[in-house]
């Protein structure tokens, strides 16, 4: 499927799909989150993993929910578009979207979120606010 | 180019198969008859493929869709014994098709047995009701109810001198009027897109939102519908009602989309391609039986034309996943 088809796949529940509209979607979040791409009509299967992974993030900002959940959303990508897509997550954030992310990179955490829960083989350690804790204690949670 | 767009490479193909018959046979082939018949023998196949072209870019497959026509065509010659009505054979034809396809598909979704299993389970099963149906034998149409000059059984026979204006007979305006409508219906449809989307990830698709089995109920359904309607014009070519009709027709339809340039493995695949396989399929069956070469030969050149457009298509694939 082309780039454009996968931006958009979540968000229409119209009886018809327009390939013009959903390119021209696509094109804007191509240029927004800096994706390398040759045109939105390119299959994203030709794209690079860290690409591929911003085009299905484009997907959830398209589909304009209130709560996104992010599995480890920034693996595999360069640390330029990390920052893009940080923005990206800072500006759903303001607009009133919820974001539950995971992440295995602490420092990533301790800039991105707000409250950050630590869950150690199932059970629920402790919920931190973000600009009091710091990576140690977040560790020793991790770890006890 | 090609390499961008598969569909000129199976164009190129016909037209190269024609022209080879076309010098081998100029005074047949320049004609516009030969291509007036190459029509109605592409009306049944043709048909079904285009079902077919939905389910396998689903990533799917359809076995019985010989077994849905033959009983399709069953019902519909029972039907028109009872009550000699042929706007009710249209409907017990098609609604025969709709139902069975129906069941494939909520069988395909809930067994999770994959879509061969399931309709190769079916195939069977339907051939074995269509036979008890009909009693074990083929159902020919009583007395009081012969009528040649219905349209009803005209679908798909020549046109008579005072019809020549409409070129084609009716079954095959009914082929590029759906045709039409399903190659729209992908690209522009919503259900289309999603139909291509459960067939390139289902996994993903199912993460997307989209209701993966709906989807496959819907495109299987859709598949039966057109098994059901090649059958009514299999009942009108022979008016009959025969359960073994349209045995090995499931693998012809399978090998016209292949041909079309779809992957087996779903995502791809198109409306025009799979009629452009139709019809490289008819234009070699064709031009074989004008040039009296043996049945043996054609099987054998449609069996190498299949495998090139799997090589190709492989070769394709692996070129750009290098670029």
């Amino acid at each position: 499927m082309s780039i454009a088809e996968n931006a958009t796949l979540a968000c229409r529940n119209t009886f018809l799909f327009s390939p013009k509209l959903s390119e021209f979607q696509a094109d804007h979040w191509i240029s927004e989150l800096g994706v390398k791409a040759k045109h939105s009509r390119q299959k994203i299967r030709e794209l690079s993993g860290g690409n591929q992974q911003k085009i299905a993030f484009a997907r959830l900002l398209e589909s304009d929910s209130d709560l996104m959940l992010l599995d480890e959303p920034t693996r595999g990508i360069d640390i330029a578009s990390k920052a893009t897509l940080y923005q990206q997550m800072d500006f759903a954030a303001q607009r009133g979207c919820g974001i539950l992310m995971t992440s295995s990179y602490l420092p990533e955490l301790l800039g991105v979120c707000d409250r950050i829960v630590v869950l150690n083989r199932g059970k629920l350690m402790g919920i931190f606010d973000a600009r009091t804790t710091n990576a140690h204690k977040l560790m020793q949670e991790c770890i006890a | 180019m090609i390499r961008k767009h598969p569909i000129l490479g199976v164009l190129f193909a016909w037209i190269a198969i024609y022209a080879i018959f076309a010098y081998l046979k100029p005074n047949t082939f320049l004609a516009f008859d030969i291509v007036e018949l190459m029509m109605r023998q592409s009306i049944i196949i043709g048909i079904g493929a285009l079902g077919m072209t939905y389910v396998i870019i689903n990533a799917g497959i359809d076995l019985s869709a010989g077994s849905v026509l033959a009983l399709s065509s069953v019902s519909g010659a029972l039907v028109y014994n009872q009550t000699g009505s042929p706007s009710l054979v249209v409907l017990a034809c098609l609604s025969t098709g709709l139902i069975f396809g129906c069941l494939n598909g909520v069988l395909v979704s809930r067994l999770k047995a994959g879509p061969f299993i399931v309709t190769l389970g079916s195939m069977l099963a339907l051939r074995g009701l269509a036979k008890g149906f009909a009693h074990e034998k083929t159902v020919s149409i009583v007395d009081k109810f012969v009528q040649p000059d219905l349209l009803l059984f005209n679908l798909a026979s020549g046109l008579p001198k005072s019809q020549k204006w409409q070129l084609f007979p009716l079954g095959a305006w009914v082929w590029i009027v759906f045709l039409v409508i399903l190659a729209v219906a992908l690209n522009y449809t919503t259900f289309g897109r999603n139909v291509v989307a459960v067939g390139s990830n289902e996994a993903a698709a199912k993460l997307c939102g989209i209701p993966v089995n709906s989807v496959k109920v819907g495109v299987y359904s859709l598949a039966g519908f057109f098994f059901g309607l090649a059958g009514l014009m299999s009942f009108s070519r022979t008016t009959l009602g025969d359960p073994t009709s349209g045995a090995g027709d499931e693998l012809k339809m399978i090998a016209a989309v292949v041909i079309g340039g779809a992957s087996l493995s779903g995502g791809e695949g198109s409306m025009v391609g799979t009629a452009l396989g139709v019809l490289i399929m008819s234009t070699i069956s064709i031009g074989c039986s004008q040039m009296a070469i043996p049945n043996w030969i054609q099987e054998i050149l449609t069996g190498v034309i299949i495998l090139t457009a799997v090589a190709i298509d492989r070769w394709r694939a692996s070129k750009l996943a290098a670029a």
